[in-house]
């Protein structure tokens, strides 16, 4: 039983997910079992090891594209998404609403085209998004009064002030995913969430 | 549990973004390589098969519903891919044999290695071939999660995801198959130093 709980606090070590609970118990192990410290340490050159031997028998997945001759068929695909007018502009909605969090997926989704006149302030810009998005219908209104988060006086008179603008928005995606915590590496994972019925979430 | 940058690429793919797939493609396709490594046939081509789950993944991307399951997915695509390849060994094989037998046998393996090289390095080559008998001294279940975790630091939940397993029977099995490593290194056929193996 000692053996084995040694084993699995070795483990952890060995793929960085021990915590500092688990850390404190194997020092605390080793302090009167020095011999703990070997074992953690051939542990550790035999994982690398292996782990040297796999990437180098992997290492020709790096090669292996997707086939070419597929473009045609993924174009079709695409053709026929975005003629159903559901995936395409559906598929973007998800992207950008996650692109914070996906270093090279920026690459691949569509670029909105720059409208032809710039709005010449940010007022003028919001003010801009909400007429446009009322007229697509995305945009359903703004929620009154703005949330408040701090006042600073200034020496001219007047505050700086600093608060959230709430729009209540509407969109169709292909699915909705809920944010589910990270893995033991901090990447984020995501579930994907189905409400029974309206409203569910 | 799907990853959230993979659903999203998985979206973008599925809506025909040629991009999106590719990336998709280059961040799994070296754990299914490996996937592939364990379970595919002695005389199969190992690139050859990856090839063929590539061009799954790219007319069969539109097919799948449910987003949660595709690492899932992609890994019963090698397994079938795998399959497929000891079939077909087995029919070649036994069509051989009704014609040909002993060292005539012998020499039509020698002429068909020597007609077909491996298109892989002889280092990569030597490396998945010792890879595999290692692995071959743990038992069935146990050389799979182990795998995964080394070809990409994938998380456990991770390989829980891919393999369908509780996240805490992954850990296990992880954590007994280097156990059985360990025990079993004395009697391994050299392996002791693969940085001798991998100049």
């Amino acid at each position: 039983m000692t053996e084995h709980r040694i084993d699995i606090l070795i483990n952890r070590i060995i793929d960085r997910v021990e915590t500092p609970a688990e850390w404190s118990e194997f020092r605390g192990r080793a302090s009167t079992e020095p011999s703990s410290w070997e074992l953690l340490a051939e542990a550790q050159r035999d994982n690398e090891r292996m782990q040297q031997l796999v990437l180098a028998a992997t290492e020709f997945a790096n090669r292996v594209e997707l086939p070419a001759a597929a473009e045609s068929s993924r174009s079709m695909a695409f053709r026929r998404s975005f003629s159903s007018g559901a995936g395409w502009a559906v598929a973007a909605a998800i992207v950008i609403a996650w692109i914070a969090t996906v270093p090279n997926a920026s690459n691949s989704a569509p670029r909105p085209v720059q409208a032809a006149g710039l709005a010449p302030d940010a007022d003028a810009a919001w003010k801009q998004y909400i007429d446009q998005g009322q007229t697509e219908g995305v945009v359903i209104g703004e929620v009154q009064p703005n949330v408040l988060i701090d006042t600073t006086p200034l020496a001219n008179g007047g505050y700086e002030v600093v608060f959230v603008r709430q729009i209540i928005e509407r969109r169709q995606v292909p699915m909705l995913i809920r944010p589910n915590g990270h893995d033991e590496h901090g990447v984020a994972q995501g579930a994907i969430v189905r409400p029974a019925f309206r409203g569910a979430l | 549990m799907t990853s959230i940058e993979d659903q999203v690429l998985l979206a973008a793919a599925q809506s025909g973004d040629r991009q999106a797939l590719e990336r998709l493609w280059e961040r799994h396709r070296r754990w299914i390589a490996a996937v592939l490594l364990l379970h595919k046939p002695r005389d199969a081509d190992v690139e050859d098969l990856l090839q063929e789950v590539a061009a799954t993944l790219v007319f069969k991307v539109d097919t799948l519903r449910d987003l949660d399951t595709f690492p899932g997915w992609l890994r019963s695509v090698a397994l079938n891919a795998a399959r497929m390849a000891a079939r077909s060994s087995r029919r070649r094989s036994a069509a051989v044999d009704r014609f040909v037998s002993g060292e005539a046998l012998d020499r039509v393996a020698e002429r068909s290695k020597a007609d077909h090289p491996d298109r892989r390095g002889g280092a990569t080559k030597e490396a998945a071939d010792r890879l595999r008998a290692r692995l071959a001294s743990l038992p069935a279940g146990y050389a799979e999660p182990l795998l995964l975790r080394l070809v990409h630091d994938l998380s456990y939940a991770h390989i829980s995801h891919v393999l369908d397993l509780p996240e805490t029977t992954i850990e296990n099995r992880i954590v007994r198959g280097r156990r059985m490593l360990r025990e079993h290194a004395a009697a391994d056929l050299g392996i002791n130093d693969p940085d001798e193996l991998l100049q």
